[in-house]
């Protein structure tokens, strides 16, 4: 029997992941698996540990010793505990230290990049770490290793063959309608600046300098999309270099209408100033009024999109695939759990990718054909994948 | 003679698994019994009649009462080239003096003596054993061996040794390491019948050898027969213990230390600190190689350095909190910060040292292999006289200790014994300030150290950091931390010992610091012996004045006395 603790639990993705663990129970999903709410707010922890027939411990951050021994006791953690940065290096080396593998549904690419500096410590210890195993990363991830097995295929390359491409792009339709969290984590990683990858490198461009169009929905209505902090451009990047590919440019997007980019822009200005304990702070107090999140027939009734574009280095269109998922809220949910329930058995060691655990290729079949693909399974049940035609690899 | 061995088989003593000496090699925990002591001789004459003849001898401990495989405890050798060599090996080895007059052979090395009355015990050079026997020039065929018969027995059991290296999450508390089997290469072994008495053992609180011996100086069987050199050891798999058990906490005290210090503008720096960025150019995927450490500053700081009293700050038996090691340092060392590939921005400010020398080699042993430092043998000249690690003539170790600047010359050596090679690395000359009386020295303040006139100049300035980065990021926290502490960045193993390799950052805590600018030029010629390491010959390579001598006016060259905590850090606290 593995055993599971979903730290933040009691959080909005959290709940959410605990709800899909009790569903996925119930289906007889989860033989082996025994799942732990883990959370600070014992009384929070109760009423939801009750309701879903869910055992609890509540701690937090703060003793070492305590963490310790709380983890001593599992596999695996999963932290939903956002803002990151105030838990993620914390629960991670507790990870570490106690041989239980980690995964996070972090979003911020500050922290994923304080957390890979932990590779070669986890790998040490025979410990997983694995961060982005939310949406959007984890669907992005995914579809860049089927795309990269594709491609090696075509390519008829061998195993110690490097690939070569020109630029890897993703983008997300629009996601306006957050969690609180969501929004607070959003507030703080905004940055004067915008993380990408030049020649399998990261580098900073300014906010606002690259803005593309994508063809969000197979019509010929494009719309703008800006670059913007996403952790897909960091799994990105290592699972390129995971599967042997040097690659020119990585870059993520988020689709903004003209008034989210003008305030997206604006944002980055005052950046250095917003940051400022002072301004931080009342502006924090300015998200705490906001709802949880979206409630389940808000949830039900949004679909998000994630593209996958690939050039070649000659800048031709390799790839361009797009999936069309249920809530990003519940996507993460199933992400989350299954890259946790997966984890211990991955190949390797260290610092993973969440296409590295969930180990889902190769790319479903049909794909040069502009018609919808139904994934169907777990955990991209309800999504569905449409490829374009593009030229063909020479 | 060529190469060859004697080996000694002695009873252990009543309470040789309580010995201090046994703690430290690491063997104890792992030995379910302990029938015998072997002191084992090893000697290359070479046959080049100008070079010394190297000698080593190695303590292990058995589990049989005739050895199939020996525990090595504790070695010493008359050669740093050769302690080096067997610490790689996983020896617990120190430099000594070794020789031989008539039937005895004497070692001298450095020892905690028992604690005077009511006193802490100071490290200090002395007899620590001799070796008594007729066998030193006894032709191998006439030694009869045990069966009566001149044919040699197959004598040849395997060390056992400990490599180990400070582990990469927990450089402060974890150690990796591998058991080896190291093969000395005997051939031709005879059993020796009736050896007679052959040890005696100085009374020493560490190595405590008489522990681990007790009265017993009579072996019980003996071998010797031709040495042909170390073999290629055997690695085990890698595994990881807690270093606290062994070598006790990474805690250190150090107090009444003096420091000259010279500060030097460097062409280049990159070679300097090359051996931080062992990360880049692997290719496994969970090595992190998205950041260089570089040189925040191309100004390099040679310091001189007296440790009056360097302790544990928590010990283990045989060692009380105030027995304590004096010992001289020269050393290079220059400020380094991590600097991420996407930014602009240097993070994580440190001192690092990439070249030390020391007149220890206690400290030389445990430096090397705990704490990264790459320790290297020095000899420290007052004129004609050779220093002792407490400052006193050698020649004279009842007067006072000769001032810190008063260090005319500081030599590379192979060892202790005037056979020795040595190198000169340094020549000082500094002029004649007083002999060491307080009233040059001033307690630091802003007035002194933020004064940006050449005439008060402080060990690191605001201008000093030429790339604008390293202003931007961590001038300051150099700056603030100058006296209060610094951080400080090395890299373990510091030799070709195949364990992974990993960063030791600690911290040095400062104290009681006062600080004089003497008035005056002084003057440092620099040497580049062939067998210097990397971190001298690249110091050497970029000095910006193109002679070798170099001048330094009043500012550019400091006196420090102060106290110092050393610690290092986990990779996974919090």
């Amino acid at each position: 029997m593995k055993r599971i603790l979903l730290y933040g639990a009691t959080g909005y993705s959290g709940d959410l992941i605990a709800r899909e663990v009790r569903a996925r129970t119930d289906d007889g999903d989860l033989p082996n698996h025994e799942v732990v709410l883990g959370g600070r707010n014992r009384a929070r922890l109760e009423e939801l540990g009750d309701e879903l027939n869910l055992h609890y411990i509540a701690f937090t951050l703060d003793d070492r010793a305590r963490v310790d021994s709380v983890l001593s006791d599992f596999d695996v953690v999963i932290n939903a505990a956002g803002p990151f940065a105030d838990t993620g290096i914390r629960l991670a080396k507790a990870a570490i230290s106690t041989n239980c593998h980690y995964v996070d549904i972090n979003g911020e690419v500050g922290v994923y990049r304080l957390l890979d500096d932990l590779a070669r410590l986890a790998e040490d210890r025979q410990v997983r770490l694995v961060s982005g195993a939310g949406f959007t990363a984890t669907v992005s991830d995914v579809m860049l290793r089927w795309a990269i097995a594709l491609l090696r295929k075509e390519l008829r390359l061998k195993d110690a063959d490097r690939l070569a491409l020109g630029a890897v792009r993703v983008a997300v339709s629009d996601c306006t309608n957050m969690s609180r969290g969501s929004v607070l984590t959003l507030v703080r990683s905004v940055r004067e600046q915008v993380v990408v990858v030049r020649n399998s490198a990261y580098v900073h461009v300014p906010v606002g300098q690259l803005e593309r169009s994508f063809d969000f929905d197979s019509s010929s209505d494009r719309r703008v999309a800006s670059a913007a902090n996403l952790v897909d451009t960091c799994t990105a990047l290592e699972t390129a270099r995971d599967c042997k590919v040097d690659v020119g440019a990585i870059e993520s997007y988020i689709e903004m209408p003209l008034p989210v980019r003008l305030g997206y822009q604006w944002g980055a200005w005052a950046a250095v100033y917003a940051s400022l304990p002072g301004i931080r702070n009342l502006t924090e107090l300015q998200i705490a009024p906001l709802p949880d999140g979206p409630d389940e027939e808000e949830r039900k009734e949004t679909r998000h999109k994630v593209l996958l574009q690939i050039e070649s280095p000659h800048r031709e269109p390799w790839i361009d695939w797009r999936i069309e998922t249920p809530s990003s809220y519940d996507v993460t949910a199933r992400t989350a759990l299954e890259v946790a329930v997966k984890v211990t058995d991955a190949a390797e060691v260290g610092w993973l990718t969440p296409s590295d655990v969930l180990n889902l290729a190769p790319a479903p079949t049909g794909l040069a054909d502009p018609k919808p693909i139904s994934l169907g399974t777990t955990p991209f049940q309800d999504c569905s994948i449409v490829g374009r035609p593009v030229m063909t690899p020479a | 003679m060529a190469k060859r061995f004697w080996t000694f088989v002695f009873l252990p003593g009543p309470d040789a698994a309580e010995s201090g000496v046994l703690a430290a090699s690491g063997v104890r925990d792992n030995l379910s019994r302990l029938e015998a002591v072997v002191l084992e001789i090893f000697l290359d004459d070479h046959d080049n009649p100008g070079e010394p003849p190297l000698w080593s001898i190695c303590f292990s401990i058995s589990a049989e009462a005739i050895p199939v495989e020996l525990h090595s405890v504790f070695a010493v050798s008359n050669r740093s080239e050769e302690c080096e060599s067997l610490a790689e090996q996983g020896f617990q080895v120190v430099e000594g003096i070794i020789a031989r007059a008539g039937h005895d052979l004497t070692v001298d090395t450095a020892f905690y003596p028992p604690r005077p009355a009511g006193k802490p015990s100071e490290l200090k050079m002395g007899r620590l054993v001799t070796v008594t026997t007729n066998l030193w020039d006894a032709p191998l065929d006439s030694v009869r061996s045990s069966s009566g018969s001149n044919v040699p027995l197959v004598f040849n059991p395997p060390y056992k040794t400990l490599q180990c290296a400070p582990d990469l999450a927990c450089p402060d508390s974890e150690l990796n390491g591998k058991n080896l089997d190291v093969s000395p290469g005997r051939r031709d072994a005879q059993q020796v019948q009736q050896p007679g008495r052959v040890l005696t053992l100085e009374d020493v609180l560490f190595p405590d050898l008489r522990t681990l011996l007790g009265n017993n100086n009579i072996p019980t069987a003996a071998w010797m027969g031709r040495w042909t050199g170390w073999t290629d050891a055997k690695p085990s798999q890698q595994f990881r213990f807690p270093r606290r058990t062994v070598f006790g906490p990474p805690s250190f005290r150090f107090d009444d230390i003096e420091i000259v210090g010279f500060r030097t503008p460097l062409k280049a720096t990159r070679e300097l600190v090359q051996k931080l960025n062992f990360h880049q150019g692997r290719e496994d995927r969970n090595t992190p190689k998205h950041f260089l450490y570089r040189a925040a500053s191309p100004t390099a700081v040679i310091e001189l350095l007296r440790y009056g009293r360097m302790r544990g700050a928590e010990v283990l038996p045989p060692f009380k909190a105030d027995d304590f090691m004096p010992q001289h340092e020269l050393l290079v060392r220059l400020v380094v910060g991590r600097v991420d590939d996407d930014t602009s921005q240097a993070r994580d400010a440190a001192l690092y040292v990439p070249a030390i020398f020391v007149d220890n080699p206690w400290s030389k042993a445990v430096g090397r292999q705990l704490q990264g430092f790459p320790k290297m043998l020095a000899e420290f000249h007052a004129g004609k006289d050779v220093l002792g690690m407490d400052g006193r003539k050698r020649e004279a170790p009842d007067e006072d200790p000769v001032p810190l600047h008063k260090v005319t010359d500081v030599y590379m050596a192979d060892g202790f014994d005037r056979g020795a090679a040595r190198q000169k690395l340094l020549t000082i000359d500094c002029p004649d300030a007083d002999d060491g009386s307080d009233d040059q020295f001033v307690a630091p303040d802003v007035g002194t150290f933020l004064a940006n006139v050449a005439e008060r100049r402080s060990p690191w300035e605001q201008f000093d950091f030429i790339q604008a980065e390293f202003r931007r990021t961590f001038a300051r926290v150099i700056l603030s931390q100058r006296f209060g502490g610094f951080r400080v960045l090395q890299v373990s193993p510091v030799d070709d010992t195949p364990l992974p390799r990993a960063w030791i950052p600690g911290r040095y805590t400062l104290s009681k610091v006062r600080v004089a600018f003497p008035a005056g030029i002084a003057t440092l010629r620099l040497e580049n012996p062939g067998v210097a390491p990397d971190g001298w010959k690249y110091l050497f390579g970029n000095l910006l004045e193109p002679s070798d001598q170099l001048t330094f006016t009043t500012g550019d060259w400091y006196r420090v006395k102060c106290s110092m905590e050393l610690e290092f850090d986990d990779g996974l606290e919090w």
